[in-house]
């Protein structure tokens, strides 16, 4: 039987990574990058994705390699009932669990690469952490200055209070 | 939305990699600066703790806000935007001052962010009333009428005309609306509802293009006024409309235009009024059109009425429903629930499973006010297996089974995909339970979960059946923990 067909992808900071051609086009950018120019020796580049990040990457696109393929047709009402369900698979909650660094740059990585199921997860454990926090909370936990005058702020929270009780 | 964000980023070309083109972002180090990103993680948030990020800083607030406006389920929100509104003596919320003359800016600002309108008079919560909503259609400046609300779904418990209230949202940007109503004792009551559901649909019918791709609709009463704006609906949304649910009394007009939706997928339909018997036979040829007129159809659905006091149907009217259903081979899921005998061969079944090589969920559940639950139930347990060999695609089964002998167990279909056994409606089996819960613990493959609905009525079957799924549990448990006795037995 013959060896499965690999690619080369690099990092941003030249580092380069050998990988089955089923575990990189989990990324959908990788995957019409290939489409596109067809299946060459030269490495990938990723230059928005650094070593340390595409690595911890591959290793998530390495556990889901046989995952089915979310639908590009997928209903969108269905779409909100999988937002909703926020509960993560205990392989994904121990492979996330990484500083908040770490953490944003694989959030920004998934986005860039276009792998949804990634994404889904980064962002869920950003919204745990959100989760019950009032706005002062939220804006030191993510290092974020109040650009709201108090009188703005109380008008949006009186405008808005209606999803107090939802 | 990674593409929107990618359309945002700056495109380079990268002469390393033969021409191909890469992205390279802004100076945008952290997801929570970035508003797709922003709206991407509160999209996994509800309610109050998307209001706490509306407040967090200008950045997140607008994502936020697109995030708590995006579903509503009451117009209460949109039209304190205008003015102040309350119940009054008890009535149903309305305006406290007249609207004339008021500030419309922030409505503009939040009512562009409402994409699905869910709306259900449920006893606690007040409705807005016809009144309000009248001033609101009045007033509104013609540059807002238009909104961009993709989704209406009403629910009706109660008299209170709430269609009416959704008709100033019913613009070319609509693409499903749901209005369902449930059955009202008082004539006047139900005559109410249903002049509102006129005057929602006849808005939706008078749209200048097609735009809809689901239309639901569900009422006690109807007259010719509906079937007519019903049938103009569906000529004008014939070039969008897929999905299309239709319970209510429905006349030809209505059941021709099904034939001439191009795009039509799935199709749920409950024509016949329970008051009317011996109608039911007369589904046979307008299913037999149907399927004709729309062989591509996707999924099925046909509920007729129970039969009032009178006996049900021979098991000729199951029989002869599914025979004309042959015709559709890309089904994916099929329903007939009819006050009839159900009785399926190995025959019969194989015949369905060639026909349908694609059936994820095949339902088939009689029902009746003349018997008891399970009186109609004539298909033997013993066709089971014949489900699982010739269903490559089944998922979901929901059929009541008679059990009054049981063959020698059978080897588990093991490319069987069946995921849900749900039988409920079977009646008390004949044999042992032990005997069954073994039948069934050797005959479907070990992942399938056998179930009974929570709606189906009590009584000795249902309780016979909860400790028959028990017992299949418990043999399954013995096996995964000695599988070597499993073989021998």
């Amino acid at each position: 039987m013959s060896a499965a067909p690999q690619v080369t992808l690099e990092s941003s900071d030249g580092e380069k990574f050998k990988v089955d051609k089923e575990v990189a086009e989990r990324s959908v950018l990788i995957k019409n990058m290939i489409e596109d120019v067809g299946e060459s020796d030269n490495p990938i580049p990723l230059p928005n994705v650094n070593a340390s990040v595409l690595k911890k990457v591959l290793e998530y696109c390495e556990h889901h390699r046989g995952d089915p393929l979310p639908a590009a047709d997928a209903d969108p009402s269905n779409d909100d009932n999988r937002k909703r369900a926020t509960e993560i698979s205990d392989w994904d909650q121990k492979f996330i669990q990484v500083d908040q660094e770490m953490l944003f740059e694989i959030i920004l990585a998934a986005n860039y690469m276009d792998i949804k199921p990634l994404l889904d997860v980064g962002c869920k454990t950003v919204a745990n952490m959100i989760k019950g926090k009032t706005p002062e909370e939220i804006r030191k936990l993510f290092n974020i200055v109040n650009d709201f005058t108090p009188e703005e702020e109380a008008q949006i929270k009186k405008e808005n209070e209606w999803a107090e009780d939802r | 939305m990674s593409r929107g964000l990618a359309n945002d980023l700056q495109v380079q070309a990268n002469s390393n990699h033969e021409g191909v083109l890469v992205e390279i972002p802004g100076s945008l180090s952290s997801p929570v600066q970035i508003p797709e990103l922003i709206e991407e993680i509160l999209s996994h948030l509800v309610g109050p703790n998307i209001l706490s990020a509306v407040r967090v800083c200008k950045t997140w607030s607008d994502p936020a806000l697109n995030q708590l406006w995006r579903n509503l389920s009451s117009l209460v929100p949109l039209l304190s935007l205008i003015g102040p509104i309350q119940c009054q003596n008890g009535e149903d919320m309305d305006f406290i001052h007249d609207i004339h003359g008021a500030d419309w800016s922030r409505y503009a600002f939040y009512a562009r962010r409402v994409r699905n309108i869910t709306l259900a008079d449920f006893p606690y919560q007040k409705p807005v009333s016809v009144h309000a909503v009248q001033k609101f259609v009045e007033y509104i400046p013609s540059h807002l009428a238009t909104s961009l609300v993709t989704s209406i779904t009403t629910f009706s418990v109660s008299p209170t005309p709430l269609p009416l209230q959704v008709v100033p949202f019913i613009s070319q940007s609509l693409r499903k609306l749901k209005l369902k109503f449930s059955f009202h004792t008082e004539p006047s009551l139900d005559s109410t509802v249903f002049q509102s559901m006129l005057a929602a649909v006849r808005a939706a019918a008078t749209l200048p293009n097609s735009s809809l791709e689901e239309l639901d609709l569900s009422s006690h009463t109807t007259d010719t006024d509906l079937c007519v704006v019903i049938t103009n609906c569906l000529a004008k949304h014939r070039s969008t409309i897929s999905k299309l649910s239709l319970y209510l009394l429905m006349d030809h007009q209505v059941w021709s235009s099904i034939y001439n939706l191009p795009f039509l997928r799935e199709v749920a339909v409950s024509p016949f009024k329970s008051s009317e018997l011996g109608e039911s036979a007369s589904i046979i040829p307008m299913i037999q059109e149907l399927v004709k007129a729309q062989p591509l159809l996707e999924r099925f659905c046909v509920s007729l009425p129970a039969s009032g006091f009178g006996p049900p149907e021979g098991p000729d009217l199951y029989g002869s429903i599914i025979r004309q259903l042959l015709g559709l081979h890309n089904l994916r899921s099929v329903a007939v629930y009819a006050s009839a005998f159900l009785l399926l061969s190995e025959n019969d079944i194989r015949e369905m499973g060639v026909s349908w090589p694609h059936v994820r969920a095949v339902r088939l559940q009689p029902h009746t006010a003349w018997s008891t639950p399970g009186q109609l139930a004539e298909t033997d347990l013993s066709t089971l297996p014949s489900f699982l060999r010739h269903f490559p695609c089944l998922e979901e089964l929901d059929l009541p089974f008679r059990c009054d002998s049981l063959p020698p167990a059978e080897q588990p279909v093991l490319k069987s995909v069946l995921r849900v056994l749900e039988v409920s409606g079977s009646p008390v089996p004949r044999v042992d339970v032990e005997q069954v819960a073994a039948y069934l613990a050797s005959v479907l493959p070990p992942t399938t979960h056998v179930k009974i609905s929570a709606f189906m009525i009590g009584g000795d079957a249902r309780a016979i059946w909860h400790e028959i799924i028990r017992r299949v549990k418990v043999i399954r448990d013995e096996r995964s923990q000695n599988p070597t006795n499993a073989l021998q037995t």
